[in-house]
């Protein structure tokens, strides 16, 4: 019996193709799913599979889109499978980032907290999609280098993005509308 | 710098990285825009989102595990082993299943056709296809639509059929091609010459009585008869003959949806038809009328008037029409009146809305509602009179603007340009003078209507009524040129690009929308509008009117100058927030379905929102077409 083995990965190539981009990959992939977990879960799959690929990735010039491309598709995988049998979404409840702040009064540290927390909410209550591609314009990519990545044409990621950028700023705007008597209270005090 | 601008940096820019003299502009902008300031914060928060940083397990390097963590391995491999097992019991239940079909298939086939026979699998026909009928089968004289013996096809509700009788104002059709038409519950496929380019098909929907009464339902079965032999006697026409059961498999609740653009439009793309007839009986305020309710495919005022089908100018359809009797709109079906007359009287059971509105202790909403009704029927002296004292006296700026556009489709009462001329001049609400504006444009003839309308143009407060006005003094076709020249202007802001296709929608009613030159062209702009806007309320204009423009192009069979482009943007709206927009959305793209994208965008509206596509039947209008059979 023939037992098929997979060829060791050489671990200076990824070491130099692919760990540079972790930090970045994994902001990414924090923007997307909104928790740690699950952001660490997506990079590691996308490691998983750039450890197949490191040829191709090594024949990449930007190794960063091919990476992303992998995560976001990924990711909006995930996302319809969860949507299809929804055993658990992302919402209000998901973990709220806990920051180191510099900041040193409690009021301030507190309303900082708050806002993060408001934008997180907001950031969550967007599509899967619009999240996706907000996400890596967030990352400083371009229409060009978005259109690279994710597959989708220029005139619908335009589109796209100018719904989810909407999209964003309504629920912020509600939740900040949402919160104004707390924060006329604390201004009072 | 203006809207358009902003959004390009926002979406394509790193706004740290902007030249002074950008950002000067930008400000600029900014500070006179509302909707721009907010979206760009929106977008300095976004960049300004914290993130923490990742756990040291995701910078250790584990190739043993081919980089994935435990826990994403272990949780691969039980889903793979569970995935291998389900694919491998899956794999069994399909070869046991396919071993039983096949016996009994074989079986079946060789009692029903016998060994040389050459039938077609069931399973190689889709649901609702249409199956052939063996002549020994076949009813001479008799016409099988949905009402005929089958108990399937004639719920017991239903008085049985009687005998067709043959209207003198329709041509008889002999015997043998009535015989043609295959039996009850399939949709049965019936021509008179082979199906071409050029034939006209007709997809005769079953009867309908709005009232409850044996009677009418008996007399409407007898003119679909009727209609049906009319249009069999007709060259160059197909006639697909959908019956109850048919239409209960394409629309389960058609019951209740009948009157819903979307039935017509699934089964206008379902039978890939150029009309969608329906024989229906409507009651009215002024009593029981009769009437035929065409459709031209995928016109979106489903069940239109006849007289909107005779205005697209097609020979084909206006031979149709004349053979069936319908010259205009408000011209009842010759001889129809005199046969329901020879009828028993049924009881009305419909509220009159003559008296609901000339009640003034009733709500106004209740009232402005008859009075919608009572406008088709034509406005008697005191109604009219009524209505305008309710659109001069109401406190309500809505019920005013509304009784004004609800008397702007009525016949042409010429005192009503005084009385609108003064709303014009002196109402303190804006969306009222603006309907007034547009109302006049129908009496530009009438004493000062002219001036007072110039006067609006050059010096009312608002823009929108300012616009309105400007617009009613404009002939039919310096509007569409106007309205063109705005649409095409891409340095407007999406609102400003749309208003004068408002009002020209407004204006034209109720003469449908049909093919002008550049249309394909208009309708990608539509698209832009929608792809920069997101006010759901200026998305459904949009929408609406590219629907209208998308199916003149259709009807006027000018599909290939549809630019694909649009339907990617219509993918995009349906993930609207908006559950008006989304639908709207769909619905444009249900009329685009002929393309490969509009289908592949229906099929992940079908995977993403599974309900609603559902609900607007999606499944049905990506079905394939049943098998047709053609008549001898």
């Amino acid at each position: 019996m023939v037992v098929a083995v997979s060829p060791p990965v050489p671990r200076d190539r990824f070491e130099t193709l692919v760990r540079p981009q972790t930090a970045r990959l994994f902001r990414a992939a924090y923007r997307l799913t909104g928790n740690r977990s699950d952001a660490e879960d997506l990079v590691q799959d996308t490691f998983a599979r750039a450890c197949e690929c490191l040829d191709e990735i090594a024949g990449c010039q930007r190794p960063d889109q091919w990476l992303l491309r992998v995560l976001y598709h990924r990711f909006i995988d995930t996302a319809r499978r969860r949507r299809r049998s929804p055993v658990g979404t992302l919402d209000d409840s998901a973990e709220s980032p806990a920051f180191a702040s510099q900041d040193p009064g409690p009021e301030q540290l507190a309303e900082r907290a708050e806002s993060e927390a408001t934008f997180h909410r907001a950031w969550l209550r967007l599509e899967s999609d619009q999240r996706a591609v907000l996400s890596l314009r967030a990352e400083g990519y371009g229409m060009a280098e978005i259109e690279a990545i994710t597959g989708i044409g220029r005139e619908v990621l335009g589109a796209r993005l100018h719904r989810a950028r909407r999209s964003l700023r309504r629920h912020l705007e509600a939740d900040t509308i949402r919160d104004a008597p707390a924060a006329i209270i604390r201004s009072k005090r | 710098m203006n809207c358009q601008e902003i959004g390009n940096i926002l979406n394509d820019q790193d706004i740290g990285a902007l030249s002074p003299a950008v950002v000067t502009s930008a400000r600029e902008h900014l500070a006179t825009c509302d909707e721009c300031a907010r979206d760009w914060k929106a977008h300095e928060q976004m960049l300004a989102m914290p993130m923490p940083v990742p756990g040291p397990g995701l910078l250790e390097w584990r190739p043993a595990n081919r980089g994935v963590s435990d826990a994403t391995s272990r949780r691969s491999l039980r889903g793979t082993l569970l995935l291998g097992a389900l694919i491998a019991v899956g794999a069994a239940a399909a070869v046991y299943v396919a071993v039983e079909q096949s016996e009994s298939m074989r079986t079946t086939e060789s009692r029903a056709a016998g060994p040389t026979s050459d039938v077609v699998s069931p399973q190689d026909e889709p649901v609702g296809a249409a199956t052939d009928s063996s002549p020994d089968d076949e009813q001479p004289g008799s016409i099988a639509t949905g009402a005929d013996a089958s108990p399937a096809t004639n719920p017991p509700d239903v008085a049985p059929v009687p005998e067709p009788v043959v209207d003198s104002t329709i041509a008889a059709v002999p015997p043998e091609t009535i015989a043609a038409v295959p039996p009850e519950t399939t949709a049965a496929v019936c021509s008179r010459t082979a199906t071409s380019s050029g034939t006209l098909k007709v997809v005769l929907l079953p009867a309908r009585a709005s009232t409850p009464d044996r009677a009418s339902e008996a007399l409407v079965q007898e003119i679909r008869q009727d209609t049906l032999r009319a249009l069999l006697a007709m060259p160059a026409v197909e006639v697909v003959d959908l019956g109850p059961v048919d239409l209960a498999v394409l629309a389960p609740n058609a019951g209740s949806l009948r009157d819903d653009n979307l039935l017509f439009i699934a089964i206008s793309q379902r039978y890939q038809s150029t009309v969608v007839a329906e024989i229906s009986e409507r009651t009215t305020a002024s009593g029981l009328s009769w009437s035929i309710d065409l459709l031209v495919r995928q016109r979106e005022s489903a069940g239109g008037s006849a007289n909107e089908i005779s205005k697209d100018g097609s020979p084909a359809i206006s031979s149709l029409l004349q053979t069936l009797g319908v010259k205009s709109l408000g011209t009842e079906y010759a001889g129809l009146i005199a046969r329901r007359a020879a009828r028993p009287p049924i009881l009305n059971l419909m509220p009159d809305a003559c008296n609901v509105f000339l009640d003034a202790s009733r709500p106004e909403n209740e009232r402005l509602q008859a009075l919608a009704q009572l406008r088709n029927d034509g406005l008697d002296g005191e109604t009219l009179a009524v209505a305008v004292a309710l659109a001069v006296e109401s406190p309500s700026a809505r019920t005013r603007q509304r009784v004004w556009s609800l008397l702007r489709g009525s016949e042409y009462h010429p005192p009503l340009a005084g009385l609108l001329s003064s709303a014009l001049v002196s109402d303190a609400d804006a969306a009222v003078r603006k309907e007034a504006a547009l109302g006049l444009a129908a009496y530009l003839r009438e004493g000062s209507t002219l001036a007072v309308l110039e006067h609006a143009a050059g010096n009312d407060v608002s823009t929108e009524v300012r616009l309105a006005a400007r617009m009613a003094m404009m002939s039919y076709d310096e509007q569409l040129a106007f309205k063109r020249e705005i649409l095409l202007d891409r340095s407007l802001t999406p609102a400003e690009r749309f208003a004068p296709t408002s009002n020209f929608t407004t204006l034209r009613m109720p003469v449908p929308l049909t093919y002008h030159d550049g249309q394909a062209e208009e309708a990608l702009a539509y698209s832009e509008i929608l792809g920069a806007t997101d006010d759901p309320q200026l998305e459904n204009s949009v929408l609406s009117e590219l629907s209208n423009t998308i199916i003149a192009l259709r009807t006027d069979e000018r599909s290939n100058q549809i630019d694909v482009r649009i339907i990617p943007v219509l993918a995009e709206t349906v993930a609207s927030d908006d559950p008006r927009v989304r639908r709207q959305a769909i619905r444009a793209l249900i009329s685009l379905a002929e393309f490969p994208e509009a289908r592949a965008a229906l099929e992940s509206v079908i995977e993403n929102y599974p309900e609603l596509a559902a609900d607007m039947r999606i499944e049905q209008v990506l079905a394939p077409q049943p098998v047709r059979r053609t008549a001898p």
